[in-house]
């Protein structure tokens, strides 16, 4: 019987665990959708941007351009790692720590690494990743005034030659189920020119001055696009860990079910022959 | 010929603006510019300040930070780092962080970054001076 008590309890803690589970889940889930909202109300801006650069940079026009210039003497690499603010999402934040280390350990340069996001800051601690900064106060959803204040942090490291280049790591969001690490170097900026401008322009004051605000443009826009896909990729993969998640407390569920059935069947089938022995027994008497 | 500019005011959070005006005021690194239909194509660097447009049902003011304008066949496009309604400006906070910055600037200690302080003190005077502009309207 006492069995029986602790298969009941045992089922009561694992619904539970289930219920947190799927509300995870579904939290996850609203998330999701809003990032990805986010994500395509950036196409706009992103497009236009692009028509500015080839503007500007038709004809193979060279700037110079404290944004754009390579370094020669590159004395510190700085990466910017984006993990989640909490764990729980499968392997999303240690893919992207490990893909770092990896990264590391091949640089012959110096370098140092910024941290964006909550999670991790005992695993980060012990990966031995020399990190300078951790943005702790991070959304779930971010907007663009996250983005701004780290795009500004950013830029002002690399023009006070604090870094002399910089690369954001994160996970490339593919779809919902898969994300993979990557690798984006911000700054010193590298823009293409995808066409040539149709229209003949004004440059009003000159194109250096316009270049110099477009490139600013630029990096906030790439900064945020990336804290949106991490994010996005980061709800997915909660998303899917938790669904796992709640399936196997499912499996979990109907597997002590059973158990507990039977333990029930053979409780009864014992009473039941406990009682005939005994009025075998008491028949036996009576004979005699 | 037409009459009409397509006024698209974009933030990489998304479009902040976007009406058919008669005719749009834009704050240029060389000055305030009026943009009217058929313009030649340009393309300005716009700093922080108003841009105030007229349409049909009114005048609109609208606080934009450092950006680059593309007008283009009838269309101005104002692509910019910030930009939010005249209206819907927090008049207080405006004052608030023009306050700041210009302590921050009057402080002046080893750590202080000028650049970024001067930058915070034009973006509170641009906006306070276009929530000013939407109440004169009215």
């Amino acid at each position: 019987m006492a069995n029986m008590r602790a298969i009941r309890s045992r089922i009561k803690s694992v619904q539970n665990t289930q219920q947190i589970t799927k509300t995870m889940k579904m939290v996850a889930a609203a998330n999701l959708r809003r990032t990805q909202t986010g994500m395509s109300a950036m196409r706009t801006f992103a497009e236009q941007t692009q028509q500015l650069m080839d503007a500007l940079l038709a004809g193979g026009a060279q700037y110079e351009n404290p944004l754009l210039e390579r370094r020669e003497d590159v004395k510190n690499v700085c990466y910017v790692l984006f993990v989640g603010n909490r764990g729980l999402c499968g392997m999303y934040n240690h893919a992207n720590v490990r893909f770092l280390q990896q990264l590391c350990r091949e640089e012959t340069r110096p370098c140092s690494v910024v941290v964006y996001g909550r999670w991790g800051r005992d695993v980060i601690a012990q990966s031995g990743l020399n990190v300078i900064e951790t943005f702790q106060d991070v959304s779930d959803t971010p907007t663009m005034n996250d983005a701004l204040q780290l795009a500004d942090y950013l830029k002002r490291m690399y023009l006070s030659g604090e870094a002399d280049e910089i690369h954001l790591i994160y996970q490339h969001f593919k779809s919902v189920l898969s994300q993979s690490p990557t690798d984006l170097q911000l700054l010193p900026a590298a823009p293409e020119a995808k066409g040539e401008s149709p229209h003949d322009y004004i440059f009003e004051p000159d194109e250096a001055t316009i270049l110099e605000n477009v490139l600013q443009l630029y990096v906030n826009n790439t900064v945020l696009s990336v804290l949106l896909e991490a994010k996005t990729g980061e709800h997915a993969a909660r998303m899917t860990a938790m669904s796992t998640a709640t399936d196997s407390t499912r499996e979990l569920i109907a597997a002590l079910q059973l158990h507990l059935n039977r333990a029930r069947q053979a409780a009864i089938t014992t009473e039941i022959s406990e009682i005939v022995g005994g009025a075998n027994a008491l028949k036996k008497n009576k004979k005699s | 010929m037409a009459d009409r500019i397509h006024l698209q005011i974009v933030t990489a959070g998304g479009v902040v603006f976007d009406r058919m005006v008669h005719v749009v005021n834009l704050p240029l690194e060389s000055g305030s510019a009026g943009i009217l239909a058929d313009h030649a194509p340009l393309i300005g660097a716009v700093v922080d300040g108003a841009v105030t447009c007229a349409s049909d049902e009114g005048e609109y003011v609208i606080a934009v930070g450092i950006g680059v304008v593309n007008v283009v066949n009838n269309e101005v496009t104002v692509l910019s780092r910030t930009a939010e309604e005249a209206e819907t400006i927090d008049l207080a906070r405006a004052e608030a962080a023009e306050k700041r910055a210009r302590e921050r600037l009057a402080a002046k200690t080893a750590d202080t970054d000028a650049a970024r302080a001067e930058a915070a003190l034009h973006r509170a005077v641009a906006r306070q001076h276009a929530a000013h502009m939407v109440k004169k309207h009215k």
